[in-house]
């Protein structure tokens, strides 16, 4: 049963893969027959600035989009778990963002964010807050990328409010009985019982995000800027592969990204697994 | 200066929070999509508006009907329609099936 499945991801992953790997120690310009190049592509990456300020980015993207995107998709998990009037309807449009197709919401965002028209500014000004200018400033043009990100937690969403209708209803009786409060029950009942969907949570969502700022920094931050503060890795993966066709260098930064992204999960395992461990018995 | 409630009457006022909460935030989701309806509804060749208008004047609703006459639109829902009908159902069977030969 599982023949179809590897069969797939052979053909469509494993292979496609090596090829990109292979691609790295060549020289490759999709019009002339790749050339092998050794280690001259990695030896370019370590002085290539640019390659370095897409790795900050796509690493402080990361740092503030996950823990955002998981805090929101549990605090309103949280808040719409329990029956109450018209929860359906308001769980179905916390999802509805997610379903907006990826270049749709880009276009979305690049009219809310326009500094002078948009109505996030516009809103900001009724409040009497000068609005930040977005795009055009290194530091909001990133919040701007995290802002807009941190509306499709639809996915994280969903997963939190199953994890959470598995909660033992005894166990946090249990704790009222005794006279807990309702912090005490979720600190010592609710976290570690969703603490593992909220870690592979965590994990996918740490994969999803290297990926997914792709259109947004192509469409809002119009190919990575202002001055490439939103040149996050895919970005300059597509830029060196398909706009200046350099298809080795950028299998190169890809093989480069592989290892990033392993690396920040490995840190993140390594550094939850004991947490886990702790919750499970400190109850 | 703190007031008390009575019991039932302080349950009822939680409640009522929660409920105001919950319906802000999930107005809050929504924002962004009604905004983009408001933008589609607006004349074409019109300055952009100085303020928030969610109802703009005249209400332009051929827009609609423009897009189907300047592009292949219906062509592209169709596209979306068979990618997402030959997509889902291979998904599903795939992947339970791997679900139960793993699990």
């Amino acid at each position: 049963m599982l023949a179809p499945y590897l069969l797939g991801l052979t053909l469509l992953v494993v292979v496609p893969a090596i090829a990109g790997f292979g691609l790295a120690f060549t020289e490759y310009n999709a019009l002339n027959p790749p050339r092998f190049a050794g280690l001259t592509n990695f030896r370019e990456l370590i002085d290539d600035d640019v390659f370095r300020i897409a790795i900050t980015n796509s690493l402080l993207y990361i740092a503030f989009a996950v823990p955002l995107r998981l805090l929101g998709a549990l605090l309103t998990a949280l808040l719409l778990l329990r029956p109450k009037r018209g929860v359906r309807l308001y769980r179905a449009l916390v999802y509805l963002p997610t379903i907006i197709p990826d270049m749709a919401w880009a276009l979305i965002w690049l009219w809310i964010l326009n500094p002078i028209y948009g109505p996030l500014n516009q809103t900001l000004a009724l409040a009497g807050i000068d609005g930040p200018s977005w795009m055009t400033d290194h530091t909001s043009a990133r919040l701007a990328i995290v802002l807009m990100m941190s509306w499709q937690i639809g996915e994280g969403f969903v997963i939190c409010l199953a994890s959470l209708q598995d909660v033992p209803r005894d166990l946090l009786d249990q704790v009222a009985v005794d006279g807990g409060s309702p912090w005490r029950a979720f600190w010592a009942v609710t976290l570690p019982s969703i603490a593992p969907g909220l870690l592979i949570l965590m994990f996918r969502d740490t994969v999803f995000s290297f990926q997914a700022n792709f259109v947004p920094a192509l469409i809002v931050g119009r190919g990575g800027g202002p001055d490439y503060a939103t040149t996050f890795l895919p970005m300059y993966i597509y830029t060196t592969a398909f706009g200046y066709l350099r298809f080795g260098y950028a299998a190169a930064m890809t093989l480069a990204m592989y290892v990033v992204t392993a690396l920040v999960l490995w840190l993140q395992f390594r550094s939850t697994v004991r947490w886990q461990h702790g919750l499970r018995h400190a109850g | 200066m703190r007031v008390e409630f009575p019991p039932r009457r302080r349950r009822r006022f939680e409640e009522l929070t929660l409920q105001v909460i919950a319906a802000s935030v999930a107005v809050l989701f929504l924002l962004p999509l009604l905004w983009a309806a408001a933008a589609s509804l607006r004349e074409i060749g019109v300055p952009s508006p100085r303020r928030i208008d969610l109802i703009s004047s005249p209400v332009a609703w051929e827009n609609y009907r423009t897009v189907f006459r300047v592009l292949e639109f219906h062509r592209y829902i169709a596209n979306s329609l068979i990618v997402t009908a030959v997509a889902v159902p291979t998904t599903v069977v795939f992947a339970s099936l791997t679900g139960f030969a793993i699990s």
